[in-house]
């Protein structure tokens, strides 16, 4: 059994790392759209560096759904998935699997975006490390979440289209924890204790709920 | 199945002409009770009417989004259709209640705040509701499989209902401007009777009328779907 799940981890992992174009796909995206911003919001270094956070957290969180026909559509439509199924895998490890490669693939992401970020907003060193920080704790919940809302919109028409706005009110929670952690002193509520701890007690709630249910949709049909 | 659907459609029947009777009679008094009779507020003067439309449209539209989430529920531990059905008809008129509790709030926000929309707890998380509202209703409608587009919306129903408090409570956090909870408290209502009492007439209407749209949307959807099979039933002898 643990070899089998083990099988799986490393199937889904080099997968991921084969489809690097994802990554860079995203950066690229990142890259242009900081581009945008610098274009609109405006070439002051100072107003820049003040705003770099929020651009950050929403191009990634753009990102986010990216790479996203792969990770289960593929698998569904040549019968992988049936397949690994009916050998005894379970659906939620599969589910947990995939928010793993998800993590995983995302994690180069925001090194990449943050950095490339960092140099064009004129963020400090202190400033990128708590950015970065903040975006790994917060990810592995919003990737559990993502496989969650992938797994419900397999089988949908404008999968890429419909994910956004099914998933991001069910991340705010996760949101307004985790971009509290960028700042220096958190906006609102409590300190960055409280903050971590808010976020840890999300993960594990999200460990819970988003494996199960992505388990019993992908079994579904 | 067929039998529940029937017995709905015979008891929609018999209560739809009552309830919507009632629901006319409610609304002509709250409003005229709540519009010409209750005195209007020392600070506010008259725009503290709006909230005979706005609070009644609020929370019913809150608890119309928890029944749906014990809708979802039911329909996927009982394979109940009846409560898909259900589901799907209370939708668009929660989308519509809570959209219509934010626009008039917005409406009364900006002579009282200055603003039309400002982003207290409060008001953020009624927008969210309003988004898992559109969200189901859209993941709905992207399924080709009838099936499918039911047990996924139930699905999104029921985890949106367990995030609601999660939502509620995380946006609770940052500061609050909206006044606090008013009228359901231990110590007993905080707003004087003359308010009081017209706003729970509103409220009684909204919900009748809530009754009384979703009854007419649950027949709408029985004879589409019936309309549906026929034609399928049509379809395949002609093959």
């Amino acid at each position: 059994m643990i070899k089998q799940l083990f099988f799986l981890i490393n199937r889904e992992v080099v997968i991921g790392w084969r489809q690097q174009q994802d990554v860079v796909v995203a950066s690229a995206f990142f890259l242009v759209a900081i581009f945008v911003f610098a274009i609109t919001l405006s070439t002051d270094q100072l107003l820049l560096s003040q705003t770099a956070i929020p651009i950050i957290w929403v191009l990634l969180l753009l990102t986010n759904f990216m790479p996203l026909d792969h990770l289960w559509a593929d698998d569904w439509r040549d019968g992988t998935l049936e397949q690994l199924l009916s050998c005894g895998i379970t659906g939620w490890q599969l589910a947990l699997i995939k928010a793993l490669r998800h993590f995983l693939v995302m994690m180069p992401t925001i090194f990449l975006a943050t950095a490339l970020a960092a140099i064009l907003l004129d963020m400090s060193f202190g400033q990128w490390e708590r950015v970065l920080l903040s975006l790994l704790l917060s990810f592995p919940s919003l990737s559990l979440l993502t496989v969650m809302g992938a797994a419900l919109t397999v089988r949908a028409v404008r999968q890429q289209l419909i994910l956004p706005i099914i998933l991001l009110p069910l991340m705010i929670p996760v949101l307004l924890f985790g971009v509290g952690l960028s700042y220096p002193m958190p906006v609102g509520g409590g300190g960055t204790y409280n903050n971590l701890m808010l976020l840890a007690a999300l993960f594990l709630f999200f460990l819970i709920l988003c494996p199960w249910v992505s388990g019993w949709v992908i079994r579904q049909g | 199945m067929i039998q529940n659907v029937t017995r709905l459609r015979r008891w929609i029947n018999l209560v739809l002409p009552w309830a919507a009777v009632l629901a006319v009679i409610l609304l002509c008094i709250g409003g005229y009770w709540g519009l010409v009779l209750s005195p209007a507020d020392i600070e506010q003067g008259e725009t503290v009417r709006i909230i005979y439309i706005h609070v009644p449209a609020a929370s019913i539209g809150l608890l119309i989004y928890a029944m749906i989430a014990v809708q979802g529920f039911v329909f996927l531990v009982w394979r109940a259709p009846v409560a898909d059905i259900m589901l799907q008809a209370a939708l668009p008129i929660g989308a519509i209640y809570t959209f219509l509790a934010l626009a008039t709030g917005s409406l009364w926000g900006k002579p009282m705040w200055g603003a039309w929309w400002v982003w207290d707890a409060r008001l953020t998380s009624t927008l969210i509701l309003f988004f898992l509202y559109l969200g189901i209703m859209i993941l709905r409608r992207s399924f080709e499989d009838q099936e499918m587009a039911a047990k996924s919306s139930a699905l999104l129903a029921m985890i949106g209902g367990i995030n609601v408090p999660i939502i509620k409570f995380s946006v609770d956090w940052w500061f609050t401007l909206h006044q606090p909870a008013s009228i359901l408290r231990l110590d007993g209502s905080t707003i004087h009777n003359s308010f009081l009492y017209p706003l729970l007439v509103m409220m009684a209407a909204f919900a009748t009328l809530f009754l009384v749209l979703w009854m007419v949307r649950i027949k709408t959807i029985l004879l589409s779907r019936r309309l549906d099979n026929l034609y399928r039933l049509s379809h395949q002898n002609r093959i």
